[in-house]
């Protein structure tokens, strides 16, 4: 009653909302995420400099010309929103005082992700990638799991650093 | 807090509160500066007067990790819960 009555209230005043939870700490924290998503970047600008070479798009190549770049601004986000979760939620002063740059180096990840976002320039996204790389290779070592860095086996076939773990 | 506070349930705050009525075990809204505005009950507040809260949920974040609230974050004290009713599955 009392519940229903309020609701109605509600439905005429617009209560401003509070949230009883807080994030769930699932701590599951994997930086594999971001490292596809740069992936995924410079494979799209691979793709797009492919359409430099042609003298005349038809509606097809137009049409897969947008869909590259959607999808390579939507990786970008997805690389910042993934570095961003696990610097904003994972890494707390004891990871911070074991490695001092984490908070320019994630900085820099996302400027280096609006600098890929804003270009078709494969500098630009591999830049992104060693930095990102380099996130990543910190992110394990404050796991005490050591990495290696190897050839991705698919295109755009480029190093990263993945962790050993144990079978 | 679930099941002290059911998800789309309403809660009346108090925002004329004087420190005296923000005493442990009391559910109080906050500006967190990480989670936002959020309820959550007063676990207890420590000798430098920081306030420190806990979840009643088993999987809420920790105390610890919620981190220590200054009182200027206090928005208000909860006075009532309208519970919103169990959805009959």
């Amino acid at each position: 009653m009392l519940f229903k009555l309020v609701s109605a209230m509600d439905k005429k005043l617009s209560f401003s909302q509070v949230s009883a939870h807080c994030d769930i700490p699932c701590k599951i924290y994997d930086p594999i995420s971001a490292q596809l998503a740069v992936l995924t970047m410079i494979r799209m600008v691979d793709l797009l400099d492919e359409f430099g070479c042609k003298d005349s798009f038809s509606l097809n190549d137009q049409a897969q010309f947008g869909r590259l770049i959607t999808e390579k601004e939507v990786h970008g986000l997805k690389v910042k929103e993934e570095i961003r979760v696990i610097w904003g939620d994972y890494i707390k002063q004891p990871q911070l005082e074991q490695y001092p740059e984490l908070h320019e180096l994630t900085h820099s990840i996302m400027l280096a992700a609006s600098k890929a976002k804003q270009n078709i320039d494969k500098d630009a996204t591999l830049d992104l990638l060693a930095k990102v790389n380099r996130f990543a290779e910190i992110f394990w070592a404050t796991k005490g799991v050591d990495t290696f860095t190897a050839t991705s086996p698919y295109p755009p076939a480029q190093q990263l650093v993945y962790p050993k773990l144990d079978c | 807090m679930s099941p002290c506070i059911p998800e789309g349930s309403y809660v009346l705050v108090n925002c004329w509160h004087s420190l005296l009525s923000v005493k442990p075990g009391r559910i109080i809204k906050v500006r967190h500066t990480r989670y936002g505005d959020i309820i959550k009950t007063l676990d207890h507040i420590d000798e430098q007067g920081f306030l420190w809260l806990r979840g009643e949920h088993k999987s809420s974040i920790s105390t610890f990790e919620m981190g220590p609230i200054n009182q200027h974050q206090v928005i208000g004290v909860i006075w009532f819960i309208a519970k919103s009713p169990p959805i009959n599955i």
